[in-house]
């Protein structure tokens, strides 16, 4: 049986090294993507089983990808997990809880990144 | 000379501007790194965009570098230079700005060729590091726009064509000192992970200001056509116009890394076996005070000195004596949140 494969998309590179080996010692093949961008183009490429989505990165947010992702015919099955600082802990953030419940992933993880509860977001999802 | 076929593809680039680099060196290693840098630092909430150590190569002083936001450069370099009761060396530079390229996936030959794209660029380091995904070099601001040029030349970005394009996609300032401003201190601080790696080899050479780039870098790409994997490295001033550069490779390698350097630096080197790495990554490691403090606090409570050590990107690198890993680990897993335990990272 294929692996699943789970696309992890964070502009801090160290993150997605992290998030990689955690899913890859679960047994799950991972592409990594470093912007919003790169993500549409690995998208375009390889349709994820899962893709994991920081909200806050620069000229593209992850809302603003997820939501042209779900907006789309050909990707909008694809499940989103958001990862998000955003919070009680960061009041100052532009970034919102209101602008995130509008996009319809289909689930959000709050950073510090908890290991299983990550595995467990993906697992469930698939 | 150009470099335009056969380009390394990677993931991307990253600048961090406006930024200040100080260069210590004391005689009293670790000790001086965490009462003298460190703990002066978080005291005044003042946090570290970059830093490297190297503690006592060579039966010499130890070195360090730091970086600080502009802002901050001139009180941390009077914090430093005050607390400093011996006669150290302690400068300051500005404004410098960090490249990170990533990801080098532990790969001599990516680091190698990030480092001769430097050289040929001509461009001062003030020091260089690795996080577990990222090299990072500490340029003068001014040699930024040149050093991008020349590593489009080496490098493609599956972003970005161009430096006009590379610089297009960059955040504007506001958006950055928005970045910062979501950091936020804890009691006991979090991290993603802590991952050791046992039973390496650290290489310690010296080598001339002049040569730095263009022969380490040539020295790293040779290691790297041999398959040789580095997950660690620091360079940074020493000594008499040298630069000292420390890297770690794994042990059963010795014999062709030492073939590699003298054909390549020509320099006698200094090898440490065997030692340890620990690495950590925390989230906005890159833009909150006191978390090297922090470690630096705990090796000292279990009287373990680093012989190396980096911070950059958003992880923290610490080179230790094997023997030192059991003590450490088990200090740090008390004084750190490690977030990967139960999900068992590495």
């Amino acid at each position: 049986m294929s692996k699943k494969y789970v696309l992890v998309v964070d502009d801090d590179p160290d993150l997605v090294e992290t998030v990689s080996m955690l899913l890859e010692s679960k047994g799950f093949e991972v592409g990594k993507a470093y912007d919003a961008f790169e993500a549409e183009a690995a998208i375009k490429k390889r349709q994820p089983d899962v893709l994991i989505l920081d909200v806050m990165m620069p000229k593209k947010s992850g809302y603003e990808l997820c939501k042209e992702l779900k907006e789309n015919s050909w990707t909008k099955d694809i499940p989103v997990v958001l990862l998000t600082a955003v919070g009680e802990a960061v009041p100052t953030t532009t970034y919102t809880h209101y602008e995130g419940m509008s996009v319809e992933a289909e689930d959000y993880i709050a950073k510090p990144v908890d290991g299983n509860t990550l595995v467990e977001a993906v697992q469930r999802l698939l | 000379m150009t470099q335009d076929v056969n380009k390394i593809r990677v993931g991307g680039l990253k600048i961090l501007e406006e930024g200040a680099g100080v260069v210590s060196s004391s005689a009293e290693g670790a000790q001086r790194l965490r009462a003298g840098i460190c703990s002066p630092l978080t005291r005044n909430k003042i946090n570290l965009t970059f830093l490297t150590h190297v503690a006592g190569a060579f039966g010499a002083e130890a070195y360090s570098v730091f970086c600080t936001e502009m802002t901050a450069g001139m009180t941390s370099f009077t914090l430093v230079k005050s607390d400093s009761a011996e006669a150290g060396r302690t400068s300051l530079h500005a404004p410098v700005c960090i490249i990170s390229l990533y990801p080098h996936d532990k790969r001599a030959d990516i680091k190698g060729a990030f480092l001769r794209a430097l050289a040929q660029a001509r461009v001062m380091v003030l020091s260089l590091a690795s996080s577990p995904s990222a090299i990072s070099a500490v340029i003068s601001a001014h040699a930024k726009k040149r050093a991008v040029e020349r590593l489009f030349s080496f490098f493609e970005f599956p972003s970005y064509d161009t430096p006009e394009e590379f610089y297009a996609m960059q955040p504007p300032p506001e958006d950055l000192v928005r970045e910062v401003v979501a950091a936020y201190q804890e009691k006991v601080i979090k991290i993603y992970h802590l991952i050791e790696l046992a039973d390496l080899d650290l290489w310690c050479v010296s080598i001339p200001t002049s040569m730095v780039l263009e022969n380490l870098g040539a020295a790293l790409m040779a290691l790297g056509r041999q398959g040789l994997r580095i997950p660690f490295l620091v360079a940074l001033p020493g000594a008499e116009d040298r630069f000292v550069c420390t890297f770690s490779t794994a042990s059963e390698r010795q014999e062709e890394v030492a073939r590699l350097l003298d054909t390549h630096i020509s320099v006698n080197s200094q090898r440490l076996s065997p030692v340890a790495a620990l690495f950590f990554h925390g989230p906005h490691f890159g833009d909150r005070y006191g978390i090297v403090d922090t470690l630096m606090q705990a090796l000292e409570r279990v009287q373990v000195e680093p012989l190396a050590l980096s911070c950059t990107v958003s992880s923290i690198s610490v080179m230790l004596k094997n023997e030192n890993l059991a003590p450490a680990m088990a200090e740090l897993s008390q004084t750190f949140a490690d977030q990967s335990k139960s999900g068992q990272i590495g």
